[in-house]
């Protein structure tokens, strides 16, 4: 049996507090639950034992909501921060984004409070790796393509922007992407079901919070060159776009069910985030990695698995579902290089991801038919061994820029 | 000075012209009494009007008549031209709208006093319109302003309360949860103590008094959202708005005036796309027309619905407030929009809400208002808003063309 989770409310209001320990009371098997009744107590007591969630009003005299979440991002990263707040302003929310995970807004059931919490616990121990993963928790974002973050700040800045042309270049670059996504699916808008599209992201949010969140708030920033000498981040994020684009229009040829097409384009553009974020975490340790995968002449992920003993892949999904993002995107990211180890038998964002990277690489190499890093099996079951052309076709119809 | 000098004769015409033309006006002439009344009816007419009384067709009593009854001409100075000097011309002269005549053939001394007395009242005229003019426009951005303010006080009002349940709702909500699970776990204990009557009805109605009480909080949640959301503050730029949320919040925080008479029916587009929009105007310009609505059927004494729909048109978005009402009299149709217009008693309308309404859709988004109305049936209002923001036409707002 695992260990009772440590959770950790804070709230300047003791019936509040008292409140939460009543009606939370059936978890008493599985979480081990405390209250603090201000920023202090809070900081004090994850200095002396570290808790697995934190749970914090936002409002509060002295130390507030966002400096105990900023201070725990900063001093034990791999918590879970939640927002339970009655009147946070969109201001404070934004300040506090990149070191939140979700926020839920007074008054709130029990029931949801539980259902969000235990999502969350579940998603987080996608990494088993322990240490891993306190490494992975520091990357609270990725960056952004400096072009495009350019664009997008020249943009905003202009007299008539117009939110049209934000939400597309916000859509080819995974660092934005992922920001706006990441606030939107946090539950800022109530507990509408998370969205996978990018763009839809922006207009709910609109020029003024994508100005506060991305640009005022660096919930984003733009990537430096970096210093290493095989892991070329900048590949991560064409192969992004293509494969985004790509998965789209597989999924658009399958069915035309405009959900999955946006899971498979999210899908897409995240797929290999997991990269980024190892590269930050590991620094120069992930770039020899590399060396020794592109030394030997096998996949990536291999080495990772070798020597990290995670994949690009599980840390990518590990991230994606800590963002909030739809379980669909994040079983396409955990399972792209071996879909069937999903178990999954039918058609999806995870399949028309799969197909989309195996098809890119073989564009790559200009070869023909099926690459070697396909799974076979996996299209065998479903039934999509023979089609290799079609998929090809689908892809290029949809004019595939790199 | 403009004047006008109608004369059919062109003898007297040319000879008028000349005189007045010497005294330093700018004057005009018309062979008839048709060609008068086009120049007087023109933007930018004479001040002041010599009228011959005999013309073919239409003589200068008529034209004094005609112009007297067309409210949207500028005011003018009638001098009537007579060669009659009875008293009785005189009195249908006067009686027809004329100021003042001159007896023809004219006195060149009487005719230049009497012009001048003419020139000192058309100007006090024209200066007292100018004069009310200015007023009414003072009045309407008063009215205006006022309307702001109250949504304003009001949204703040909403978000003060929202913000003061917020908080016990949550705890209310936890300790009731709390006394469900607790149920679950006691009524075990209880289950032997079968046949009697009290513990029964404990066992049968304490679930029940449960899940009622999480249903009203949860109820108690929605109306706290609404009102939080209703008060947002004012935004500088069109926002990118999700207008089916606006309409439901809006819905939500006017329960007050409409719970009463009526029941809500909404059928909300789920495709609509958001609408570059200024929000906070236009939750006015829907609570205007919920208020509306609701007064509307208040007035038919029986308990009626109002339907509130959104829908995507090719370029633009729609939404329509019907009430069940009773209607909107043949006879006001075309005053409704006016600043001032109301058919309700002091203190229960201003007459703003329309053209607030109005000044809101059409001027500040380009969008545009109409209604359908039947007596004593309803009346439907449809508000048309562009979805790129923009819409065609430009539209110059000037306040001046929506008070006359
Ligand atoms: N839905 C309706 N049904 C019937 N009559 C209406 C309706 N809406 C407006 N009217 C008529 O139009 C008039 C003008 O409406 P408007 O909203 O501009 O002013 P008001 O309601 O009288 O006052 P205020 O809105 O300033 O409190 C009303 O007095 C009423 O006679
Ligand atoms: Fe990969
Ligand atoms: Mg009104």
């Amino acid at each position: 049996m695992s260990m009772k989770k440590r959770i950790l409310f804070v709230d300047d209001d003791a019936q509040v507090l008292q409140g939460l320990r009543r009606g939370l009371r059936s978890m008493k098997d599985e979480w081990q639950m405390e209250f603090a009744s201000c920023g202090k107590e809070a900081l004090d007591a994850m200095n002396s034992t570290p808790i697995d969630v934190l749970v914090t009003d936002m409002r509060m005299p002295g130390i507030d909501g966002v400096q105990v979440l900023v201070e725990a991002f900063e001093h034990y990263p791999q918590t879970i921060r939640v927002v339970l707040s009655g009147h946070a302003t969109a201001e404070t929310l934004f300040r506090a984004a990149s070191a939140t995970h979700m926020i839920l807004i007074k008054p709130c059931d029990t029931e949801l409070i539980k259902a969000r919490v235990q999502q969350m616990l579940r998603r987080n121990e996608r990494l088993r790796d322990e240490s891993l993963r306190s490494l992975v928790a520091k990357v609270a974002a990725v960056p952004s393509a400096p072009m495009l973050f350019l664009q997008v700040v020249k943009e905003l800045e202009s007299e008539n922007c117009s939110l049209e042309k934000i939400a597309q270049f916000v859509s080819m670059d995974m660092g934005m992407a992922a920001s706006v996504l990441h606030f939107v699916n946090s539950g800022y808008f109530g507990g509408r079901s998370p969205i996978s599209s990018p763009e839809r992201a922006v207009h709910l949010l609109g020029v003024e919070a994508v100005r506060d969140l991305l640009i005022t708030n660096r919930a984003c920033s733009a990537q430096r060159t970096s210093d290493f000498r095989s892991f070329d981040a900048t590949m991560v994020w064409s192969q992004g776009i293509g494969a985004s684009v790509g998965a789209r229009a597989i999924a658009y040829a399958h069915s035309e069910n405009s959900a999955m097409a946006d899971d498979a384009f999210a899908a897409g553009l995240f797929h290999d985030i997991g990269q980024v974020v190892l590269g930050r975490a590991l620094g120069t340790f992930y770039d020899s990695v590399v060396e020794r995968a592109l030394s030997r002449g096998e996949p990536v992920w291999m080495a990772e698995r070798d020597v990290i003993g995670s994949t690009h892949a599980e840390v990518g999904a590990h991230v994606l579902g800590l963002w909030g993002m739809p379980d669909a995107v994040v079983d396409a990211v955990a399972f792209h290089h071996s879909p069937s180890e999903s178990g999954a038998s039918e058609f999806g964002a995870l399949t028309a991801l799969h197909l989309a990277d195996a098809m890119e690489e073989q564009k790559l190499m200009e070869a023909q038919g099926w690459s070697r890093t396909v799974d076979r099996g996996y299209l065998r079951q479903l039934g999509l061994e023979g089609r290799w052309e079609h998929w090809m076709n689908a892809m290029s119809k949809d004019g595939i820029k790199l | 000075m403009r004047v006008l000098i109608a004369d059919d004769d062109p003898v007297s015409r040319l000879m008028l012209q000349a005189t007045l033309r010497k005294w330093g006006h700018d004057a005009v002439v018309a062979c008839d009494g048709r060609e008068a009344l086009s120049i007087l009816e023109q933007d930018l007419s004479p001040e002041l009007a010599i009228l011959d009384w005999m013309m073919p067709e239409i003589d200068g009593p008529e034209v004094c008549r005609r112009i007297r009854q067309n409210s949207t001409s500028s005011p003018v100075y009638i001098m009537l031209l007579t060669a009659k000097s009875q008293r009785e011309d005189l009195i249908v002269g006067l009686g027809a709208g004329a100021d003042d005549y001159i007896p023809k053939p004219f006195n060149h001394q009487e005719l230049y006093a009497r012009l001048q007395v003419g020139f000192r009242v058309a100007d006090l005229q024209r200066k007292l319109a100018d004069r009310v003019n200015d007023l009414e426009i003072a009045l309407m951005r008063l009215g205006r302003a006022q309307q702001a303010r109250k949504l304003e006080a009001l949204g703040q009002m909403a978000s003060g309360i929202a913000h003061e349940i917020n908080t016990p709702t949550q705890y209310i909500g936890d300790n009731v949860r709390f006394l469900q699970d607790s149920w679950t776990e006691l009524r075990p204990f209880l289950g032997c103590q079968a046949g009697n009557p009290d513990l029964d009805y404990l066992i049968r109605e304490v679930p029940k008094a449960i899940d009622e009480s999480l249903q009203g909080i949860q109820k108690v949640g929605k109306i706290v959202r609404a009102m939080r959301d209703f008060a947002h503050p004012p935004s500088e730029n069109k926002v990118h708005t999700d207008i089916n949320h606006a309409v439901l919040t809006t819905i939500t925080v006017a329960t007050n005036e409409w719970g009463y008479v009526a029941d809500i029916e909404t059928s909300l587009d789920p495709q609509l796309p958001r609408t570059p929009c200024f929000p906070g105007e236009i939750q006015q310009v829907l609570l205007n027309l919920l208020v509306n609505a609701a007064h509307a059927i208040a007035d038919t004494q029986q308990k009626g619905v109002i339907r509130v729909a959104t829908s995507t048109q090719t370029d633009s978005i729609e939404i329509r407030v019907s009430d069940s009402g009773r209607g909107i009299p043949k006879e006001y149709r075309e005053k409704v929009f006016e600043p001032f217009f109301t058919t309700k008693d002091v203190g229960e309308g201003t007459g703003q809400g329309l053209a607030v309404a109005y000044s809101v859709i059409v001027h500040q988004h380009n969008g545009k208002i109409w209604f359908d109305s039947e007596s004593g049936k309803g009346t439907t209002f449809y508000i048309r808003l562009p979805i790129d923001g923009i819409g065609s036409g430009k539209n110059e707002y000037e306040e001046a063309h929506f008070v006359r």
